[in-house]
């Protein structure tokens, strides 16, 4: 039954920026799909309420608070979690933002903003993906879901660190896969498009009208094509990205707003 | 375990239960994978053939839908004929109760070397394996539109992607869809 492939009944997934948005609407829907959660954030107090709603679901959650971009803060997230359930079945690095040097131009970004735009997004995900691969390595068995943004494929006007690491997280994945394919462990990577997480949010992107669809993403829809990469139905899919932004990277060059006359 | 409010969860997000799911090229490989998939998610599918005379293969298909839970319609047709498409539409819609989801499963794989294609290899080669997913997408969001919604699903192949050698119109064919 196809059902049946999707579950993840047993499986450990360690989830980073799990305290808030994305991060913690994939762990809900984990542990919906019988996954119990390592979640991980540096804000304790969000992290609580994430434990929260997936104790709801009756799967475990284990709260790790940790900084993604100091190395020895992941190593022990990964340790903590082989101790804690003996195994690592899935790593979500989704923890990131934009918002250090953003909105400057080139000659404006000091050499630190710079360098902590490359380590919140990229150097995180890296850190993620070589905290666990010994172990999943050892497993012969793993799945790595890496979070990247529309920004990895485009340029980002007066958004340089974003949209650098964001393409340097999409090589990763495809370096990933490569590499570890041998080992039956798939890295694939989730592009999302434009999600609003509050309200604030909401206004500034105008509900989202400019996107194809017609509105922005809901953060819980991303939970279930997350849990389809991490499930068995996705065995055969390595190295591969998935844009979940209701159409917009498959526009071109047209402006925003503009249409055909003849548009239906 | 959770193991009830785990499964409908699942069953909430991926069911396909109440739509009405058309498989264009059922009774080749993808197509019929395809096939017993959106069987075993829902009831509700219609398998329509690549090619005529095909109505065997597209019985073992509906002998394994049904196994897996569907109520499968079959479709014999020509996918390269536009009234044959637009008539599989219409009578999918009213058969599986509206027309929510089409796969295009359409492929007609050609290779030899470039300088052996003459114009009318050109135009074959791109009807099987493009404007037949053109047509099956016009036809479909026809209904669609009527409808207010749908989900079109078209396969075509890594080839889209990669050009190996003595595949040219294919290739060319696959990167269209």
């Amino acid at each position: 039954m196809i059902l049946d492939t999707l579950k993840l009944d047993g499986k450990v997934a360690i989830i980073t920026g799990a305290g808030r948005g994305l991060g913690r609407a994939m762990a809900v829907k984990f542990a919906l799909a019988g996954a119990d959660i390592v979640a991980a954030s540096r804000t304790r107090a969000q992290l609580d309420e994430t434990a929260e709603e997936v104790k709801k679901t009756g799967r475990k959650c284990v709260i790790v608070p940790t900084d993604v971009t100091v190395s020895a803060q992941v190593n022990a997230l990964a340790e903590l979690t082989i101790k804690e359930f003996g195994k690592i079945d899935i790593l979500i690095n989704n923890a990131g933002g934009g918002e250090d040097g953003a909105g400057k131009r080139l000659e404006e970004i000091t050499d630190d903003e710079w360098r902590r735009g490359l380590d919140t997004n990229l150097s995180s995900q890296f850190y993620g993906c070589r905290a666990v691969i010994t172990q999943m390595v050892k497993q012969n068995r793993g799945k790595i879901i890496n979070i990247a943004s529309g920004y990895g494929l485009r340029g980002g006007k007066h958004n340089f660190m974003y949209a650098c690491a964001k393409g340097g997280v999409i090589q990763l994945t495809r370096s990933m896969a490569l590499t570890y394919a041998q080992f039956d462990i798939q890295t694939n990577c989730i592009v999302p498009g434009i999600f609003a997480h509050n309200e604030q949010m909401m206004q500034f992107y105008k509900g989202g009208k400019f996107i194809p669809i017609g509105r922005v993403g809901d953060d819980a829809e991303i939970g279930p094509l997350a849990v389809f990469l991490a499930s068995d139905a996705a065995n055969h899919i390595n190295g591969e990205l998935v844009a979940i932004d209701g159409g917009g990277l498959a526009g071109g060059i047209a402006p925003t707003g503009v249409t055909p006359a003849n548009s239906i | 375990m959770a193991s009830s409010s785990v499964s409908e969860d699942l069953l909430h997000d991926f069911s396909l239960d109440g739509k009405g799911a058309l498989v264009v090229g059922a009774e080749r490989p993808m197509g019929r994978a395809a096939a017993v998939a959106l069987a075993e998610a829902g009831e509700k599918v219609m398998l329509a053939s690549q090619e005529p005379g095909t109505e065997k293969q597209l019985k073992e298909v509906a002998k394994l839908a049904q196994a897996a839970g569907a109520k499968p319609v079959i479709q014999v047709q020509n996918a390269a004929i536009r009234a044959d498409l637009s008539a599989t539409a219409d009578r999918a819609a009213k058969e599986l109760g509206g027309l929510h989801i089409v796969v295009n499963a359409l492929d007609s794989p050609a290779f030899g070397p470039a300088e052996s294609n003459d114009d009318s290899a050109f135009d074959k080669i791109i009807e099987n394996n493009l404007k037949t997913v053109w047509m099956s997408c016009q036809e479909a969001s026809r209904v669609m539109l009527r409808q207010g919604g749908g989900v079109i699903v078209n396969m075509t192949s890594i080839l889209a992607e990669r050009g190996v050698p003595n595949a040219t119109l294919y290739c060319a064919a696959k990167r269209r869809c």
